[in-house]
């Protein structure tokens, strides 16, 4: 449904030229729910804007269903209202002088969709009644909650009945409670709808929560798209897999069909290609620990260092061999600092990068 | 495929007009330093030459003129800094009771008309006709009087005096915007208050202060007020009065080719002057934080001093408005220049308002007045908010040009403004009788404040979310359909503070309406001018009297609007 073909944008600033996209390529099919993961500064915002039509991409090209909406090489450039998008700010962009009511009635007003005002009217309360605002639509937009006004920002996008909703960080202005009740609600909302989402963040648990679909970004670079699983457990590289979630990394050399590290040595199954130097990691609740050796492979003593208690879960600091793991559980053992335990890695959860 | 044509055409009716004005401003100055190549009445044939930069380096007068003007300039930067400082301090940095009563006496002041008090103090401090004077010659039995207002250091005296609460409000937006970071750093290690001022807060403030004793002496440069009203009739000339003098000679033509020469001479002043500021400026700003909540440095407690401190302000208030006020006062009720006295109370009477309220030119007057303060801030607001729209908010090409051609006619003087559309009027009056008429000063005031009003209008825009807009224009809202119903709306507060601010100026304005007021294009301020020059002191001050009653209740609105919307702090 979006197609993005080989997109460069650079700025010039007073210091200097930042490359803020550096050549991406992303498909995203019809209905999907796709999120743009990245750190602060990789382009994702540049990138959206590029995708709204607020940008001009220097190079390649964007299509939506097959329609070039801009292509540097064909000189063609489709200004954002004849994109048939909706598009939510980070800072909401609710006009402030304006009823509930009048946000979201404005573009349709004023816009390329102009419409006879009772047709107007039953479109921009349905709208709010998605948002569940509809009994607000004549209050002034400065006396609503943030969530709310992230709602009328929500029902003005999707009132002019996009083909594609573009979403910039729409919920780090609010709190965190808050933020997931929104975040469930955006996300039921666009599959109600059946439309393209692409949405921005730089919030690893927000990205998976609502992607089918997701891109890793940094530098200007998409460096791994896929399903939420799929990138958390089998991440190609290992930025993207430490983005996502905590690591414990081990750097070792190849033998004998394992890695040899500072815990001893262990057995995984290599990649292709692998050879020489590599780090081999594993997610801290992939690990298994327990009082007594089991006798399984890539077992090793270890001391408990400290515990660390966070309600849902209990985090353990281990040493093995020298080298540093972190434990993660939800049933809590209630090992004591101090004590000796064995440390299991299973082969199966390791993963295995060069280096 | 219409509403992209609409989304277009909004764009470029805003670059014309935009565009219109740089031309316009470009266009004026342009023809200064055209002026300056040329001999002979505009229009009439004449080769380019640099014969008139020769007469000028060769003219002694020049040099004197020079001399006076250095000398006034430095008076003025003497009396207004020290008490800026002081005042910005007081309010600023001490426990100084009533703090919104001081900034209030001190703001008032700006907005009334220079030349007015300029004419109150004629009355106080003349050799002749001085009231203070002759109070001193009478008590001490003195044969010549004591104090002479009609010097160089008197002109000198009175300017700084109107521009100090121009100098307070430059520096207390510093000291205001200062890192309190800086200062609480120095107290937390146990260096004491008075020694943090000397040591810590003086250095930071340097900058700030230099860039402000820069901007005092380009206004010095380009003061026409009291040097025309006091120091003219008595030949002392400065730049602007020499350059008015050149254009309005007692006897022979109007020299307008070496008025060119020495218009030019005084441009290029101007805007050099403009490159040592920017750079104090740009040093100030970076012992400046940008916060949102008002974080403030603690406070100095005065103690005993409170009380010297309102005597200071007080005073100040009493000797810079109300002493000149009730001199023209006092001059208005009377029918000729005398002492207070019991026998001149007696024959005080307001007979001279209601003789020269009718006269038909002065209505006239009042009629052109009031339409350069309705027409010229909507011009302005109109034509600035196009400036700042594309100047904050588009990616044309050449913004950045706009933004810096729209401050010209901050730093260079508005006379040189008058005098280049005066020529430019005559050199078209064939063709276009606009030389004259009411429509010159219109346009000519409009490009001078084009500058105030990108100023304001500027970081009112910048305040206004970018997305605001974006979220309109992904809805394929036209641009100028945005501007009118989105941002309009939001910095209104903006809109409307340099709409009536304009309007003050207007009704205020003498030094561009002397050079360009015909008969036909009288407004108040000339009105007040002719009568005082032409002898009719009496009936000058009872006009000056009432257009300061007139203006009141204007200030008093200014005023509170003004503070309300936090926007004391006006870049004049
Ligand atoms: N208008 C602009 N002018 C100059 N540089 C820009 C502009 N917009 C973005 N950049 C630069 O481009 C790079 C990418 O910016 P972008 O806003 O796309 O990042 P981001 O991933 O959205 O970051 P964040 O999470 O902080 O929003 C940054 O280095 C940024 O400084
Ligand atoms: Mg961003």
């Amino acid at each position: 449904m979006i197609e993005i073909r080989a997109l460069s944008k650079r700025f010039t600033t007073s210091d200097g030229a930042v490359r803020a996209l550096d050549g991406v390529d992303l498909a995203i099919a019809d209905k999907e729910f796709f999120v743009l993961l990245g750190l602060s500064g990789s382009g994702k915002t540049t990138l959206l804007r590029c995708a709204a039509g607020l940008e001009k991409p220097d190079a390649g090209e964007i299509l939506f269903n097959g329609r070039t909406m801009s292509s540097a090489a064909a000189g063609v450039f489709v200004p954002p209202e004849r994109r048939a998008i909706g598009m939510v700010f980070q800072s909401y962009a609710v006009w402030p002088h304006m009823t509930v009511f009048d946000n979201v009635a404005f573009p349709l007003e004023n816009g390329v969709q102009r419409m006879p005002r009772a047709r107007l009217r039953e479109r921009v309360m349905s709208a709010l009644a998605l948002v569940q605002l509809a009994d607000h639509a004549e209050r002034p937009v400065p006396f609503l909650s943030g969530g709310q006004q992230q709602r009328v920002a929500l029902a003005r996008a999707i009132a002019v009945e996009p083909e594609v909703l573009l979403m910039d960080e729409p919920l780090s202005n609010l709190d965190a409670r808050l933020r997931e009740e929104v975040r469930d609600e955006i996300r039921g909302l666009s599959k109600k709808l059946g439309i393209t989402v692409l949405y921005v963040t730089h919030d690893q648990v927000e990205a998976m929560a609502l992607a089918d679909r997701m891109a890793v970004m940094s530098g200007g670079k998409v460096l791994e798209t896929g399903a939420p699983e799929k990138l958390y457990h089998f991440s190609q590289s290992r930025p993207v897999a430490e983005f996502l979630g905590a690591m414990n990394v081990f750097h070792g050399a190849v033998e004998n069909g394992g890695v040899k590290t500072a815990v001893g040595l262990l057995s995984c199954a290599l990649p292709e290609g692998m050879r020489n130097e590599v780090t081999v990691a594993i997610r801290p609740e992939e690990i298994l620990v327990s009082n007594s050796a089991s006798g399984g492979a890539n077992e090793f003593p270890a001391a408990l260092e400290s515990r660390l208690f966070l309600g849902d879960v209990t985090v353990y600091h281990l040493t093995a061999g020298g080298a540093k793991i972190t434990y993660k559980t939800a049933a809590d053992p209630g090992f004591e600092p101090g004590g000796r335990v064995y440390v299991s890695l299973p082969a199966g959860k390791l993963k295995v990068f060069a280096r | 495929m219409k509403a992209a044509a609409a989304h277009f055409d909004g764009k470029l009716i805003l670059a014309g007009v935009a565009g219109a004005a740089a031309l316009a401003i470009l266009g004026l100055l342009g023809t200064i330093v055209w002026m300056s190549l040329r001999t002979g009445v505009p229009g009439q044939a004449s080769g380019y030459t640099f014969t008139n930069y020769f007469t000028l380096i060769g003219d002694p007068y020049m040099y004197r003129v020079m001399w006076t003007t250095l000398r006034f300039a430095a008076v003025t930067i003497g009396i207004a800094i020290p008490l800026g400082l002081v005042f910005a301090w007081l309010i600023e940095r001490t426990d100084l009771p009533h703090k919104a009563l001081a900034m209030s006496l001190l703001g008032i002041g700006i907005l009334f008309p220079t030349f007015l008090k300029a004419m109150g103090w004629v009355f106080l401090l003349h050799p002749r006709i001085g009231v203070i004077n002759i109070i001193f010659m009478q008590m001490l039995g003195l044969t010549a009087a004591p104090l002479n207002i009609a010097t160089v250091a008197g002109i000198g005296f009175v300017e700084g005096l109107t521009l100090a609460p121009l100098a307070y409000v430059m520096i207390s937006a510093a000291l205001r915007g200062m890192n309190p970071a800086l200062v609480e750093a120095s107290s937390i290690h146990g260096v004491g208050k008075w020694r943090t001022l000397l040591r810590v807060e003086m250095p930071l403030i340097w900058p700030a202060l230099l860039s402000t004793v820069i901007w005092m002496f380009t206004i010095a440069l380009a003061a026409f007020d009291v040097p025309g009203v006091i120091g003219m009739a008595n030949n002392i000339f400065t730049f602007s009065t020499a350059l008015y003098f050149m254009i309005n000679p007692n006897e022979g033509l109007p020299r307008y080719g070496l008025s060119g020469a020495y218009g030019s001479i005084m441009i290029c002043v101007s805007l050099l002057l403009m490159l040592p500021y920017f750079a104090a400026l740009r040093q100030s700003h970076r012992y400046q934080i940008i916060s949102g909540k008002s974080y403030r440095a603690s406070v100095i407690e005065l103690g005993r001093w409170r009380a010297a401190g309102w005597v200071l302000i007080g005073g100040y208030f009493f000797v810079a408005f109300v002493l000149p006020l009730l001199a023209i006062f006092w001059v208005s009720l009377l029918p000729y220049v005398q002492m207070p006295s019991r026998r001149a109370l007696a024959a005080a009477s307001f007979e001279r308002y209601g003789a020269t309220l009718f006269d038909s030119a002065l209505l006239g007057a009042g009629w052109n007045t009031l339409l350069l303060m309705v027409l010229v801030p909507t011009i302005v607001v109109v034509v600035s908010t196009a400036i700042s729209w594309i100047v904050t908010r588009s990616r044309l090409r050449g913004r950045v040009a706009l933004d810096a051609i729209a401050f010209l006619p901050h730093p260079v003087p508005h006379l040189l403004f008058a005098l280049s559309i005066a020529y430019f009027a005559l050199l078209i009056s064939d063709v276009v009788p606009l030389y004259g008429s009411i429509y010159v000063l219109i346009a000519v005031y409009a490009v001078c404040w084009i500058s105030f009003g990108t100023r304001v209008l500027n970081s009112s825009m910048i305040q206004v979310h970018r997305e605001l807009e974006e979220a309109a224009e992904v809805g394929g809202v036209p641009t100028l359909r945005i501007l009118l119903k989105v941002i309009v709306p939001l910095i209104r507060p903006g809109l409307v503070y340099a709409w009536i601010w304009t309007s003050l100026s207007a009704y205020r304005e003498l030094t561009m309406a002397v050079f360009l007021a015909s008969p036909r294009s009288q407004v108040l301020s000339t009105y007040v001018w002719g009568q005082w020059h032409g002898g009719g002191l009496g009936d000058a001050a009872a006009v000056a009297i009432v257009m300061m009653a007139v203006m009141s209740p204007l200030v008093a609105t200014f005023w509170i609007y003004a503070r309300r919307q936090q926007q004391v702090a006006s870049p004049v």
